[in-house]
């Protein structure tokens, strides 16, 4: 395994995590304006 | 399903939900141009992050994205619950796949970066020299100049039907302009007229 690809591999996985992290937080924040 | 790639087909389907939303010239503009708003934010986020994501959880995460800004935007703004369906159809279908086949992402014209290749390390020294850096600044203000201009066609023609309603159902008094089929004959009208341009000698 090249250690270049898996740490690319890594942090696209990273980057996917926050992205979903992101979108949690936006759903809680239309909740929270809403009330 | 596979979606058109032409500007006006993709319009004609976003306009879809419109014609059932119980909404005068001012509201109809006023989504539109939410919509409109919402579609650039997708289209310029997904273009610099499009790379970072896993190849294989893009699309995922593209809808995954429409699905949480519907539910955000819908709670907020109390636009009706199908304004994301305009977004989906006016989004450029193979915008996040360009990277395997560049030519075909367009509005109006063919062009679309190619310095975005995934190129690996040896081969980007053999392969040809990359392209200057003004020239990556003009395709690149090009490929988005396209999508503004795709989104302001759209809130006009949004616009200019809902102001053909207003006045069919108003100041006419034709009650067929009360129902989506009175918006129908006049899509039907527009499509006609954009069909059978008239001939343009060039030069």
């Amino acid at each position: 395994m090249n250690i270049k690809k898996v740490t690319i591999a890594t942090a696209k996985h990273l980057f996917l995590a926050l992205f979903l992290c992101l979108l949690v937080a936006i759903l809680c924040a239309a909740q929270r304006l809403r009330q | 399903m596979k979606l058109p790639e032409s500007l006006f087909s993709r319009m004609l389907l976003a306009y879809l939900p419109f014609m059932v939303y119980p909404y005068g010239f001012f509201r109809a503009g006023v989504a539109a141009l939410w919509i409109v708003a919402f579609l650039w934010v997708t289209v310029a986020f997904f273009w610099f992050t499009r790379r970072l994501f896993p190849s294989r959880s893009l699309k995922p995460a593209f809808f995954l994205w429409l699905i949480v800004w519907a539910q955000a935007i819908w709670t907020l703004t109390k636009l009706p619950p199908y304004w994301i369906a305009s977004v989906y159809f006016l989004a450029p279908v193979s915008f996040l796949e360009d990277a395997a086949k560049p030519s075909q992402a367009r509005v109006f014209s063919k062009e679309v970066p190619r310095f975005q290749h995934p190129s690996i390390g040896a081969e980007r020294s053999l392969g040809p020299s990359q392209p200057p850096f003004w020239e990556k600044v003009k395709k690149l203000g090009r490929y988005f100049f396209e999508r503004v201009l795709a989104g302001i066609s759209f809130a006009g023609f949004v616009m200019l039907l809902a102001l053909i309603r207003e006045i069919g159902e108003k100041r006419l008094g034709i009650h067929a302009f009360e129902q989506p089929v009175g918006m129908w004959l006049v899509i039907a009208a527009v499509a006609f007229l954009w069909k059978n341009q008239p001939y343009r000698r060039r030069g």
